[in-house]
């Protein structure tokens, strides 16, 4: 007994240093590699990722790249705060928004030298700049609106390109929902009211017009008046209406895996970041069936999706110069060289967020409407992205839900939602 | 009389059975859903599958990247119990060795921490060990040890008072040194307590979410509740892998129980009562 | 043959570094961000009673409060009635069968709430709206789509968890009852009814103390289990205090305030966990 004991507890005391060791152990890098240590989000390019710097670095054998993904159910920016708190800064992470930029100044590098800088599409630093100053080079585009099934819309006698307009819109829906047993659907709208994330950016559509689709002036804002709330107010209640029920616990997976990927639902809020997830269901449902609506606010009520960057990539400057030097290599090569482009666009499935790619690359044809969408300035910002922290799960999201479950009016929640505004900023 | 009694005994084996399968159904539940297919599940999660499949399990396997995350859940338990075993016995040992002033107020000051939960000190906790450096897996073994110590420390102050202090007094004179006593004569006569020690805490420790979830930020290092929680942020409502991925989270402990039934029944009825 | 002073502390010193750095510097700290605005990296003002002053107008704080009581109070009684029905089932002299029974309802003690929250996601979303498919009883849709449901969708996680664990508590408890005086009993005519209350009853009621206390400071802390079955959803309508603070700490990022929540917090535990002792210890001296 006190032998086994006395064993036990020097194998367990071993795994301990070895695990110390080991925590400590990948700073300081093996050999004489430079080490990059990457921080990731964007849990559904994961594979992606690896693969990519795999390829890197067989062609850089000097350089070690360390992925570090958190992401799902985890909350993002807590958990870049706590890999900065526990002393294992990354060389590489991501930013949301500017308050993200604001918060990790110090640590910032100005990218403005770097070729991905140069070569990204006009305007798409904004969101990662500060007084001037890109602090970060963007991911990708993503645009998201109301994303639909043109087979359904056929079927119904409804021609997408007639809805110019709010009105035309509804008229659309009404149409639809008049013959929903005959399409054999559940109900036309497949809105997935549990998730945060889902409810914050459709909200941007109504609030980049009040900030005059400005990036810097979203950031800057203290206060949020649903100018264009009345807009929000309609859109809201048709989908409600005429919703997947209880809407209140529809989550993504179900609304569009489930309904919308099963002709159940004819539209959904979502973006091209559906594509992949859609496509491992059904690759002909994105070629043939897939569209993209605008929504209809602001002064002359145009349509417009929201499209723009993402996330942004940023350089940690504290770390050793060698560092910051190949990390700065590592990021001009994924979105300048060759092979990075054609990883970006064919692996990835990404709308690329840099010139020089050739539109027609762009695999699938919503992707390709979200880049003509932004291209042809017909796009608003990712307001939602900077939004005080916490404000979309803590503030809007709850209230939001409230609304649509009728547990108070639409200038309750105006009222509420704008003074958390104000409180968080 | 015979027969009465013999009815009522039927009746409650007819109770329990009743009730007993209703209390696994969720169980149940789960792992018969976890063997059909996706669209097995859409169509009805209450019959048994048409056509039961495993491959819904080397997929989960996969994804919780199995092996590494349980063999992190057996290091962070482990180490942590190790150290709370070790260090608090001693310190029983000493309390309950030496009264007096010093010893009475620092056992006081134990039963005081007691009353602290772990969600009042959590923010400044992880700002603490953040600003050190510490927010790793031997910050949490430390940190385990300090929330888990009142506990623990009570347990064996109450079985040391048992043993004869004339024990000690033959060992010193026959020349052991007070570690020698302690870990020779004393700490195996802890057996049962500490038994007690370690199935409250190992259920603890493994199983606990929140506190890992600060303080292991590295991917590599997820224990299985956070992964599966993870897992579950990726994949909810793929309910197919989910569902393989929950009765793979479940496994190692229910093997553990169906061994060691009797000690942690008995551990937890001794640290609830005592 | 006393301790020589320098053996003493050095068999204390981990214990107490560890209580020190854990438990006792971060409950001071606390009490010193609860005062300020604090974001996790820097205070960055002093503020006074400011935090305190604004619990007091936040509905949602508030609310999550009153949620949580409800929550234990249903759970407590739950947990307790169940178990105790549980102890008594399996002290009944049924054999191997008893142990059978025993090893079932503890189960799911054993399992984390993580875990355990998301089978009762599954049972709740899927397979009750398989039984509402199939029987067409209204009873079974759209739970955790509201309020009410997952209300009571957290009871009965909660009741499930905890009733094997009472269950212990009082087996043992009533184990201790002396078989003479059951024996006695049942010469002089009275029945298992009348058994059961006039002779286990009293001499378990310190059992109901430690148990009803027991779960009620574990209901108020559960968290895990939240996280995972509701999320605090709908509308933020089943999110538990614990959840509240932790949300203010790490998604919100005002720590000062989330920390002035949580001294409020260990106040309540602190009161209940004092009632508890002290009623504990009164019962004690009376026997």
């Amino acid at each position: 007994m006190k032998i086994k004991l006395s064993l036990l507890s020097i194998i367990l005391l071993g795994l301990l240093v070895a695990c110390g060791l080991n925590e400590s152990g990948d700073k300081s890098g093996s050999g004489d590699k430079t080490v990059i240590d990457v921080f990731n989000i964007k849990v559904e390019t994961t594979d992606q990722l690896n693969n990519l710097v795999e390829l890197y670095e067989e062609e850089n054998e000097n350089v070690d790249i360390n992925v570090t993904t958190v992401g799902g159910g985890q909350d993002a920016a807590s958990a870049l705060q706590a890999k900065f708190s526990s002393g294992e800064e990354p060389a590489i992470f991501l930013l949301g928004g500017l308050s993200d930029v604001e918060k990790y100044q110090d640590y910032l590098l100005d990218v403005s030298d770097m070729e991905s800088a140069k070569t990204a599409i006009e305007g798409t630093l904004d969101g990662g700049s500060m007084d001037g100053t890109p602090y970060g080079i963007p991911l990708n585009i993503e645009g998201y609106g109301w994303m639909y099934n043109k087979d359904i819309f056929e079927r119904a006698g409804v021609d997408p390109a007639s809805i110019d307009s709010y009105e035309a819109f509804k008229e659309a829906v009404e149409k639809i929902n008049e013959q929903k047993e005959d399409l054999g659907i559940e109900a036309v709208f497949g809105f997935s009211a549990k998730e945060d994330w889902v409810v914050s950016q459709y909200s941007s559509h109504f609030t980049a017009p009040e900030f005059n689709n400005n990036v810097k002036e979203a950031f800057e804002a203290d206060q949020l008046n649903f100018e264009y709330g009345d807009r929000m107010k309609e859109y809201t209640d048709l989908f409600n209406k005429y919703n997947y029920q209880p809407i209140l616990s529809l989550d993504y997976s179900t609304s569009v895996e489930e309904l919308f990927a099963n002709d159940q639902v004819a539209i959904i809020h979502q973006g091209n970041w559906i594509v992949p997830s859609l496509n491992s269901l059904d690759e002909s449902f994105v070629q043939e069936k897939l569209g993209i609506l605008p929504l209809f606010v602001g002064p002359e009520n145009e349509g417009k999706i929201v499209a723009g960057p993402s996330w942004y990539w940023g350089i940690n400057k504290k770390k050793d110069d060698a560092v910051v030097e190949e990390s700065k290599k590592f990021l001009d090569w994924m979105y300048t060289s060759e092979k990075g482009k054609e990883l970006i666009v064919e692996d990835f499935k990404y709308i690329p967020s840099h010139e020089g790619y050739d539109p027609e690359s762009i695999s699938d044809p919503v992707s390709k409407e979200v880049y003509e969408y932004l291209l042809n300035d017909k796009s608003r910002i990712w307001t939602n992205n900077q939004y005080p922290d916490g404000f979309f799960s803590e503030a809007l999201f709850p209230e939001f839900q409230k609304y649509l479950d009728g547990q108070n009016s639409w200038e309750e929640f105006e009222e509420k939602v704008g003074e958390s505004f104000t409180k968080m900023r | 009389m015979r027969t009465k009694e013999r009815t009522h005994k039927y009746t409650m084996m007819f109770i329990g059975a009743i009730v007993s399968l209703l209390w696994i159904y969720p169980f149940y539940l789960v792992f018969v859903n976890s063997i059909k297919t996706k669209s097995g599940i859409f169509k009805g999660t209450l019959g048994l599958p048409t056509e039961p499949t495993l491959e819904n399990y080397p997929v989960a396997l996969g994804e919780l990247d199995f092996l590494l995350t349980f063999f992190n859940s057996v290091v962070v338990t482990g180490v942590s119990i190790l150290i709370i075993v070790l260090f608090t016995s001693m310190a029983a040992y000493a309390l309950s060795r030496k009264p007096g002033k010093s010893s009475t107020a620092i056992y006081f000051l134990f039963a005081i921490c007691m009353l602290i939960p772990f969600q009042s000190i959590m923010i400044p906790l992880v700002s603490l060990f953040g600003a050190v450096e510490m927010l790793n897996r031997t910050g949490l073994a430390i940190m385990y040890l300090g929330l888990g110590s009142s506990m623990a420390v009570f347990l064996y102050v109450g079985a040391m008072k048992s043993i004869p202090k004339a024990l000690d007094e033959a060992a010193i004179i026959d020349g052991c040194n007070r570690f020698q006593v302690y870990w020779h004569i004393i700490f195996p006569m802890l057996k049962s307590t500490t038994v007690t020690v370690i199935v409250l805490n190992a259920i603890w420790f493994w199983n606990d979410y929140l506190l890992p979830s600060l303080v292991i930020n590295k991917e590599g290092m997820y224990t299985i509740p956070l992964k599966t929680f993870y897992f579950f942020g990726e994949y909810s409502t793929q309910w197919h892998l989910a569902l393989a991925a929950l009765v793979i989270a479940m496994i190692p402990i229910i093997i553990l129980y169906m061994f060691l039934q009797r000690y942690i029944i008995d551990g937890i009825s001794d640290g609830a009562v005592k | 043959m006393n301790f020589k002073s320098r053996t003493y502390w050095l068999f204390l010193l981990p214990t107490l570094l560890a209580l020190l750095i854990v438990l006792i510097i971060p409950f001071f700290q606390g009490v010193y961000y609860s005062f300020t605005e604090y974001n996790g990296f820097q205070v960055s003002a002093f503020v006074g009673l400011d935090n305190y002053i604004k619990l007091f107008t936040d509905d949602q704080f508030l609310y999550s409060l009153k949620f949580t009581a409800g929550f234990s109070i249903a759970s407590v009684i739950g947990i307790n009635v169940i178990g105790l029905a549980f102890a008594l089932l399996v002290t009944q002299k049924l054999g191997k069968v008893s142990t059978l029974f025993r090893t079932v309802f503890f189960m799911p003690n054993l399992i984390g709430g993580i875990i355990l929250g998301f089978i009762w996601q599954f049972v709740f979303l899927k397979a009750f709206s398989g039984i509402a498919d199939v029987t067409g009883i209204e009873f079974f849709k759209g739970w955790l789509s509201n309020t009410e449901t997952g209300f009571w969708g957290l009871v009965i996680l909660f009741v499930w968890q905890m009733s094997g664990y009472i269950m212990v508590i009082y087996i043992s408890f009533l184990n201790n009852v002396p078989k003479e005086l059951l024996e006695a009993a049942t010469i002089d005519g009275a029945n298992k009814w009348q058994s059961f209350w006039k002779v286990k009853f009293p001499l378990i009621i310190p059992a109901f103390t430690v148990s009803l206390f027991l779960t009620l400071s574990n209901a108020f802390k559960v968290y895990d289990q939240n996280m995972a079955l509701t999320g605090g959803g709908p509308f933020g309508s089943t999110e538990m205090a614990t959840m509240n603070i932790y949300d203010t700490a790490f998604k919100v990022q005002d720590m000062g305030y989330a920390q002035s929540k949580a001294i409020i917090f260990l106040i309540i535990i602190t009161l209940i966990s004092v009632i508890q002792l002290y009623l504990t210890r009164k019962k004690e001296t009376e026997l």
